[in-house]
């Protein structure tokens, strides 16, 4: 056995870790070889240094602090620990807690001009109190038919407005009806002024919801005609007669004579391009006139609404056929206009009040 | 291969069915052997008692995987071992131990008196000299010539071969025995 072998024996020899034939081939080699023998005094010598070094002993508490750290946690400290300690490191999570609760308060804030409105509704006294009220008419039977018909116009506005927005005052309104039997149950039309869009808007929630107070007012008896107004949404009406034309049905109910209850759900977004009145000696009469005009002209009666002073009707015809309207107009009664835009369109809208 | 205790079955046992006071024992009969090689490994205190209750607690939640084949202390340093090295194979703990000679400063449990001042600078020296030594070869040392486990021990532990204990071992007192010469007879 060389020194080099017998070297990289002696750990084990110290341990006694050899088998019994390396054994006897490094203690026969070190028996001859006093450099070897050195080596491993000096070995022995190194494992004895550290054999000597002192234990080391757990700190005190140490097994009460593994204890604890092994009790399971409730899991709402487990949550909270995680979420909000240590600070520095999860202040994030607190800025974010302040942003929700403002994003709530916001929220809060925004919903509850809704339930204000809706509460300020139902304490409205039926009479209308502002122009854009729904106005209170003695309700025809014969008119009635119309209240039957024009829901469609309305409808068409249901499309329009998202029933998230118009629920809270629809559902108020519907309250307030039955108070209102002994009012109204016709929609006035007239001349819609410019209004800012937002009163716009919400007449269109009132038209809406006046459809259903129509409803419930077959039965009911006439009241005091009161102011009225609701502007026609003459746009989306004009595409809608000319789609399906349906004046005669009207023409009758005012044949008929009896100013009614008309919930003609309209409401105008955009002013007519002429307005006026048309004062005529037998409103009736001249009703059938201008029907017959019209239809030469080659325009359309869009709607057609009783007022508080008679039959109002809006219509749209060609900007060619204006200057011979006008002509016939004061055939049938003295015309007198209240408004005329100073550019007319290729399609003129003209919203005309027939007066006694 | 190591004989198993009876207590250490009947410990295991307990420990199985959840019993909390077979931890407890567990822990205050092998906290100082666990802390003891966490700190020759670590060489702070601080992060020593860290992972030796990292040791214990990783032994509560796994103590189904114990194999009834070895001892109970010999499967906590294989543990503590693994949960060292890893700590020490960390780039940010390489990081950290640039030039640093924490183990050297471990503080003997004797306050050195004048008169015993080659002792102490012995002593110095010997620890700073494990410190120096590769993590690989200061576990094997450590845990033989600290510890007292057998070479069978260790290869359970560290999940070795016995020849490769046999020979680590070997190298780190070759080490160990350049650095402490002049203490040497």
């Amino acid at each position: 056995m060389t020194c080099h072998d017998a070297r990289e024996q002696l750990s084990a020899l110290i341990d006694d870790a050899l088998g019994a034939e390396e054994r006897s081939a490094v203690e026969a080699h070190l028996a001859t070889c006093a450099e070897c023998r050195r080596e491993l005094q000096r070995l022995r010598g190194t494992v004895a240094l550290l054999r000597a070094i002192e234990p080391v002993r757990a700190p005190a508490g140490f097994v009460d602090r593994v204890l604890g750290a092994a009790r399971p946690v409730p899991w709402p400290r487990r949550l909270f620990r995680a979420l909000l300690l240590p600070w520095p490191v999860k202040l994030p999570v607190e800025a974010a807690a302040i942003v929700l609760v403002a994003v709530g308060v916001v929220y809060v804030f925004r919903t509850t001009p809704e339930l204000q409105q809706a509460s300020r509704f139902e304490a409205t006294p039926p009479v209308a109190t502002a122009p854009r009220e729904i106005a209170p008419e003695p309700p025809s039977p014969d008119v009635n038919q119309k209240a039957v018909g024009t829901p469609e116009a309305a409808r068409t506005q249901d499309k329009d407005q998202g029933p998230d927005q118009q629920a809270p005052e629809k559902r108020a309104l519907e309250k307030r009806a039955p108070e209102k039997k002994v009012a109204p149950a016709t929609r006035t039309f007239t001349e819609p002024g410019p209004q800012s869009k937002e009163a716009e808007q919400r007449g269109a929630k009132l038209d809406d919801a006046s459809r259903d107070v129509a409803k419930r007012q077959k039965d009911v008896r006439p009241a005091t005609p009161a102011e009225p107004q609701v502007a026609g949404k003459l746009e989306e009406s004009r595409a809608r007669s000319s789609a399906a034309p349906t004046p005669e049905p009207r023409a009758d109910a005012l044949q008929a004579q009896r100013p009614a209850a008309t919930p003609p759900a309209v409401i105008s977004l955009v002013p007519p391009d002429v307005s006026g009145r048309l004062a005529v000696m037998d409103p009736d009469a001249a009703l059938q006139s201008l029907a017959r005009l019209i239809a030469r002209l080659g325009g359309v009666e869009d709607r057609r609404f009783v007022g508080d002073e008679g039959p109002i009707i809006e219509l749209t015809i060609a900007r060619e056929a204006y200057p011979e309207l006008l002509r016939e107009l004061a055939g049938i009664g003295r015309w007198q206009v209240t408004r005329e835009a100073p550019a007319l369109p290729e399609k003129v809208r003209i919203v005309l009040r027939i007066t006694g | 291969m190591t004989e198993r205790t009876g207590d250490d079955a009947q410990l295991v046992d307990r420990l199985r069915r959840g019993d909390p006071r077979a931890f407890e024992e567990l822990v205050i009969a092998h906290q100082h052997r666990v802390f003891g090689v966490a700190l020759r490994m670590l060489g702070s205190r601080a992060e020593a008692e860290e992972a030796a209750q990292e040791v214990f607690l990783r032994a509560h939640r796994a103590i189904a995987d114990f194999r009834g084949d070895a001892k109970l202390s010999t499967w906590l340093y294989a543990i503590a071992s693994r949960l060292c090295l890893n700590r020490l194979a960390s780039s940010e703990r390489r990081l950290a131990r640039e030039g640093e000679e924490t183990l050297a400063r471990i503080p003997s449990s004797h306050p050195s008196p004048a008169d015993e001042l080659e002792r102490s600078e012995r002593d110095a020296a010997l620890h700073r000299a494990i410190a120096e030594l590769s993590d690989e070869r200061r576990m094997v040392v450590v845990l033989r010539d600290l510890d007292g486990l057998s070479y069978e021990e260790i290869a359970a532990a560290l999940d070795l071969e016995l020849g490769t204990v046999r020979s680590r071992l070997h190298r780190a007192r070759l080490d160990l025995k350049e650095k402490l010469e002049r203490f040497l007879p």
